[in-house]
């Protein structure tokens, strides 16, 4: 049977023959996660939502812990340009179906030469991921085998979704059009030079 | 073939290829004539663009009267309807798919996007302009056009077939180092990507 | 069989009629189906057209010598095959068992075909091509059935002699003999490539299949294939069953041209009921079409069958 071999932390119920998530309260899981390590933080949130902060080491463990609690929905991986405080912020969103609530998993990493363990060894799907940010923002992921060119093929420049990206600058210099006076376009397009 | 030398290309003041018209003796009057009435898509659809043509080939707007109608592969097909942005990945595509077409062959623009961008006019991935790449012979303007602006466009390409100016096609041959460097810019040609190089007569 | 100039005349001018035929029968469909939609639809003569236009595109890409072949294969097949088609009673090629020959050739076209299109190297038109041969094997059955059952009845092998047989008031093999009428026109459907029947060349699906890589004047050939097919086709199911549409007499020029007109008539009605069905219905898939095939037509043909071979012994 395929699925009694699959790691799977749900529970199928015998009589249904469906399965039957685990519903472990998110505060309980939040208090061991605190408990193990240190350095994580836990931020309130309303609704039925949770957050925490941990340091860049420790996101396989914590994530890990919450795959075993029943929080294991790999939803995303986003990866958010903090480019006044110099940073990258990663954040794994997970789920649990028993609980319903959604996690929100953050760790802070540097710009310049941005680096991250790969959490594939704990959810399979973040691969895919890990390859989009490494592509878009140029993270690298240590420990991820499949960290080639994705969605934009024969991309030379630098990652797109950097805030330092000079969008105009590039869309000029590559297809051939001139876009119109940067002193007439709106305020957020101005740069920091431009009068 | 050397890249650098133009193969008797025409550029106007703007830098944009042109071409001279052939010349058509009656038999060639007489195809094109049959060609305007019986004009096979190939329904290229990037973007948002696809849903304005399902009620242009259906009982409201019936293209199939003007005897158009949609084609499976780039072989049998005589337009190129592109409705909508193209990404640079995408532009691989639409050139590739181009020259698999026969001669005469015509590229129809469908939205802003295909003139100058549209709404992706700072994006880092749709390329702006598609006539840098193919040879668009008609552009339709519109975000979206509607089935009539659509309609006004095949009588146009009609008019211009019957009358011998749509010559798109002879454009990207007689110019074509002009349109490869273009490509060349934005993309790499793979060694999937063809056997041999496209032959220039 | 001993050539005078009117067959000589023939010869040149049966093809002739039967492109003309083709091409006006595919016209009127698309007419016919857009009404069904309602549609305005293209003009009558648009086949015509997109022939014109496909012999006159500039270009034409061939990827062997076996892709020109395979095309002007099709091509004469289909010429060959409509030479033995009684047309208004009165066949250019009439000898005893040309049926026999008939149900040979009629398969030649196909498979030249599947030659050419298998030249091109493109996965789409070796899928169509088998979706294509698993076809013929499903509706053959029946059919040939139906011919054995035909043959047996008026006790000959030729077309011709069928056709004369069923000369009359009511003497036409489909009240004789209308379960076998009944399994060949659901042949027929399968024969024509309409739907639910038109797995072969299922353009959203394998890409108008064995056509996928033909372009210019090599598409145009297997156009004027498909229209000449149909001719071939429903004009055999009329011989066979619906008298040769002879209604005059045969030996005035007039009656003759009376009697071709009336046969086009019946062959478009039996094209016009395929794209009836055409119409309505949406595609099989090749294992549903075998069964079909296999299951109610082989019976129908099968009863008919018997029911002449027990006639014949004369128990009946």
């Amino acid at each position: 049977m395929v699925e009694d071999s699959y790691d799977h932390t749900k529970r199928k119920d015998q009589r249904t023959g469906t399965y039957k998530p685990k519903n472990i309260p998110v505060d309980d899981v939040m208090n061991e996660v605190i408990r193990t390590f240190s350095d994580a933080e836990r931020i309130e949130r309303k609704g039925k939502s949770a957050e925490v902060v941990v340091g860049k080491f420790t996101v396989s463990e914590t994530l890990a812990i919450f795959k075993k609690r029943g929080y294991d929905h790999f939803v995303a991986l986003t990866c958010i340009d903090l480019i006044e405080e110099d940073q990258f912020e990663m954040v794994y969103h997970l789920f649990s179906y028993g609980a319903k609530v959604h996690v929100y998993l953050k760790t802070r990493i540097d710009r310049e030469g941005p680096s991250i363990d790969s959490v594939i060894e704990v959810f399979r799907p973040a691969i895919t991921y890990e390859r989009e940010i490494k592509e878009m923002f140029g993270v690298d992921f240590p420990g991820n085998p499949r960290l080639t060119q994705f969605i934009l093929e024969d991309w030379e420049g630098p990652p797109p979704m950097l805030k330092d990206f000079d969008s105009i600058q590039y869309v000029q210099d590559h297809f051939g059009i001139k876009v119109r006076n940067p002193k007439t376009l709106p305020p957020k397009w101005k740069k920091a030079g431009d009068a | 073939m050397s890249e650098d030398e133009p193969t008797g290309g025409l550029l106007d003041q703007d830098g944009r290829p042109i071409t001279n018209l052939p010349e058509r003796g009656f038999v060639r009057k007489v195809a094109d004539w049959a060609s305007a009435r019986s004009m096979w898509l190939l329904w290229y659809c990037t973007g948002c663009g696809a849903v304005e043509l399902p009620p242009s080939f259906t009982s409201r707007y019936d293209m199939e009267r003007y005897g158009i109608g949609p084609m499976a592969t780039p072989r049998q097909a005589d337009i190129f309807l592109i409705t909508g942005y193209l990404s640079v990945k995408t532009v691989k595509r639409i050139v590739r798919s181009y020259e698999q077409m026969q001669d005469p062959k015509y590229v129809l623009g469908h939205g802003s996007c295909t003139i100058d961008g549209g709404m992706y006019w700072d994006s880092y991935a749709t390329v702006k302009d598609v006539g840098l790449y193919i040879p668009v012979d008609l552009y339709i303007a519109g975000c979206m056009p509607r089935p009539e602006a659509i309609f006004q466009t095949f009588e146009k390409l009609q008019d211009m077939i019957i009358k011998g100016e749509a010559v798109g096609w002879k454009k990207y041959k007689d110019n074509y180092s002009w349109y490869r460097k273009n490509q060349d810019n934005v993309f790499k040609r793979g060694p999937d990507w063809a056997l041999e190089e496209p032959e220039l007569r | 069989m001993t050539f005078s100039t009117t067959s000589w005349v023939m010869i040149f001018l049966t093809p002739i009629l039967a492109f003309i035929l083709g091409h006006l029968f595919l016209g009127i469909s698309r007419k016919f189906t857009a009404r069904i939609h309602r549609r305005v639809g293209p003009p009558v003569m648009q086949q015509f057209i997109d022939v014109m236009k496909l012999f006159g595109k500039r270009e034409s890409t061939t990827h062997s010598w076996v892709q020109d072949m395979g095309a002007l294969f099709a091509v004469i097949g289909v010429i060959a095959s409509i030479l033995f088609i009684p047309i208004g009673g009165e066949a250019v090629l009439s000898f005893q068992g040309d049926l026999i020959v008939l149900a040979y050739l009629l398969v030649i076209a196909p498979l030249g075909m599947a030659l050419g299109t298998g030249a091109t190297g493109n996965p789409n038109s070796a899928i169509g091509v088998s979706r294509g041969l698993m076809l013929m094997m499903a509706y053959e059955l029946p059919f040939a059935m139906v011919l054995v059952a035909v043959m047996l009845y008026y006790d000959t092998a030729s077309l011709g002699d069928i056709v004369a047989a069923q000369k009359g008031a009511f003497n036409w093999a489909i009240l004789a003999l209308p379960l076998s009428a009944i399994a060949a026109d659901l042949s027929l459907q399968a024969m024509l490539g309409e739907k639910p029947f038109d797995q072969p060349v299922a353009p959203s699906e394998i890409a108008s299949g064995p056509m996928v890589e033909f372009g210019g004047k090599y598409l145009g050939m297997l156009m004027v294939w498909h229209a000449m097919s149909i001719v071939v086709e429903a004009g055999l199911f009329v011989d066979l069953f619906l008298g040769g549409g002879v209604i005059f007499p045969g030996d005035s020029v007039l009656g003759l041209i009376g009697n071709i007109i009336v046969w086009a008539i019946l062959a478009l009605m039996m094209w016009l009921i395929s794209v009836s069905i055409n119409t309505v219905f949406g595609r099989f898939k090749m294992g549903q079409s075998l069964k079909f095939y296999w299951g109610v037509p082989t019976l129908l043909a099968l009863l008919s069958l018997s029911y002449v071979v027990i006639s014949n012994l004369g128990v009946i």
